[in-house]
């Protein structure tokens, strides 16, 4: 009212005055509205990461017990059986049998047994091939292709440029996870004739290249995928490669006729 | 500083009873109110070149108000001064809003009792720069209707700072053990 009196109002003071402060209120309104929004925004976010962490995890966990199942049905339905079988033929009533009785018993024993320790092989084989362990990813890669391709089923062949230092052991047998992963589901779902892999060294990377002609996935899908509760196979693709901070990217080739799977791992300094 | 601004008040109103220019006390509030808001900017300001802006500021600052003072400080109020003060708190605040929009995400900005001291600072700032800047080219009858503005900003400002004090204080970096 006072304000009113005078001619305070009037002067370029007040509306420079009120206008300043207009704009100063304007701002911090604006700032703490901004800010909400980006909290807002990042715990969103978090819990996508926590939910896909989670999905993750409950995959690999399953895969874990998929795993320790096959191997205990494997011990228990072949090699139990066979070691059953071998303890028959080595009973008590065999120092009562005849020479030649025994001699037989005592070789279908041998040969059974021999037969375990194969069996307990390959189930150890295929937790840790030791061709993986002793000669290299290339070595293992390339004895799993020579496998396929003797089927006859597909054509398959790879092709490593530069692979002269080894990566460490545990990324070495996750690459090899993944790409046998990826090499089953394009066996399962794409009805393709050929398939292809290349490796290629980067300074800081190494880069794996998959094409084949059959259908296939974009990463759209495969990030669908990822997030719904089909596809057990990608996930633990994603959750071995998130452990050694590797990324994949699925892709149609340009033409239309070929799709491509990239994986991209970083090296550690000792592996360059 | 509040403790400080009511000091001055109150000493300038004395100082004008008994026929004494307060002038001086005055621009000497306003160096003490400079140095003690600059250092409370470098405290909370995270970011290195935010921090590193503050010098210069100050460096000018000081310099022009020493100038301006040794020239006028003992008989008029260096309304330009303050004008310069109000602009660098305005531009620090905006370094810290600026800060705490692209680096803190994790709490609301006005949980902070510092937001509110700064908010409380720069409203005093951007309401009175205009009228610190041209209150020298207002004739002498109506400075005195014009300066009710810088109470009323005053006003908010104490009351911004209230909320300040008011609040609790932002729980230190928590302690992290490890289970041995």
């Amino acid at each position: 009212m006072f304000l009113l009196q005078t001619n305070v109002v009037s002067s370029p003071i007040f509306f420079g005055t009120i206008g300043m402060f207009l704009l100063a209120i304007a701002l911090i309104i604006f700032i703490i509205f901004h800010q909400r929004r980006v909290i807002r925004y990042q715990v969103k976010m978090q819990g996508m990461e926590a939910e896909q962490q989670k999905v993750l995890l409950s995959a690999s966990v399953k895969l874990q017990e998929e795993e320790r199942q096959r191997i205990a049905a494997d011990l228990h339905d072949d090699a139990g059986p066979l070691l059953a079988t071998a303890r028959l033929y080595l009973n008590e009533n065999l120092v009562n049998q005849d020479r030649s009785s025994q001699l037989q018993s005592i070789f279908s024993a041998k040969e059974i047994i021999d037969e375990t320790i194969q069996l307990i092989r390959n189930i150890s084989h295929s937790l840790m091939p030791p061709t993986l362990k002793n000669f290299g990813l290339e070595s293992a890669v390339n004895d799993f292709f020579s496998k396929i391709n003797g089927s006859g089923s597909m054509n398959v062949n790879c092709r490593f440029h530069d692979y002269k230092i080894r990566l460490k052991a545990e990324k070495e047998l996750l690459i090899f996870r993944v790409i046998q992963e990826l090499i089953n589901n394009i066996l399962k779902h794409s009805n393709a004739s050929f398939i292809h892999l290349t490796q290629h060294n980067g300074t800081e990377n190494m880069i794996i290249r998959l094409h084949h002609d059959g259908r296939g996935l974009t990463q759209e899908d495969f990030i669908k995928m990822g997030k719904s509760n089909i596809g057990l196979g990608l996930k633990n693709i994603q959750s071995r490669l998130k452990v050694i901070r590797g990324e994949i990217l699925f892709e149609q080739d340009s033409s239309q006729s070929f799709f491509k799977v990239t994986i991209d791992v970083p090296k550690d300094e000792n592996e360059r | 500083m509040i403790v400080l601004g009511v000091f001055t008040d109150e000493y300038t109103i004395y100082l004008k009873f008994n026929g004494v220019a307060n002038y001086p006390v005055f621009n000497l509030f306003l160096i003490i109110e400079a140095a003690l808001l600059f250092t409370f900017f470098y405290n909370i300001l995270s970011l290195k070149y935010s921090k590193i802006f503050i010098f210069p500021v100050v460096g000018i600052f000081s310099l022009y108000w020493l100038l301006s003072f040794v020239k006028h400080g003992l008989d008029s109020f260096l309304d330009f001064n303050a004008a310069i003060e109000n602009i660098s708190i305005i531009i620090l605040s905006i370094l810290y809003y600026y800060e705490q929009i692209t680096v803190n995400f994790n709490r609301e900005i006005y949980i902070k009792p510092r937001f509110w001291v700064v908010s409380a600072y720069m409203l005093y700032s951007a309401g009175t720069f205009f009228l610190f800047l041209f209150i020298g080219t207002v004739a002498s009858n109506q400075q005195q209707n014009i300066y009710i503005l810088n109470y009323a900003f005053l006003v908010i400002k104490s009351i911004l700072l209230s909320i300040a004090m008011l609040m609790k204080n932002e729980p230190g970096i928590r302690k992290t053990f490890t289970l041995t």
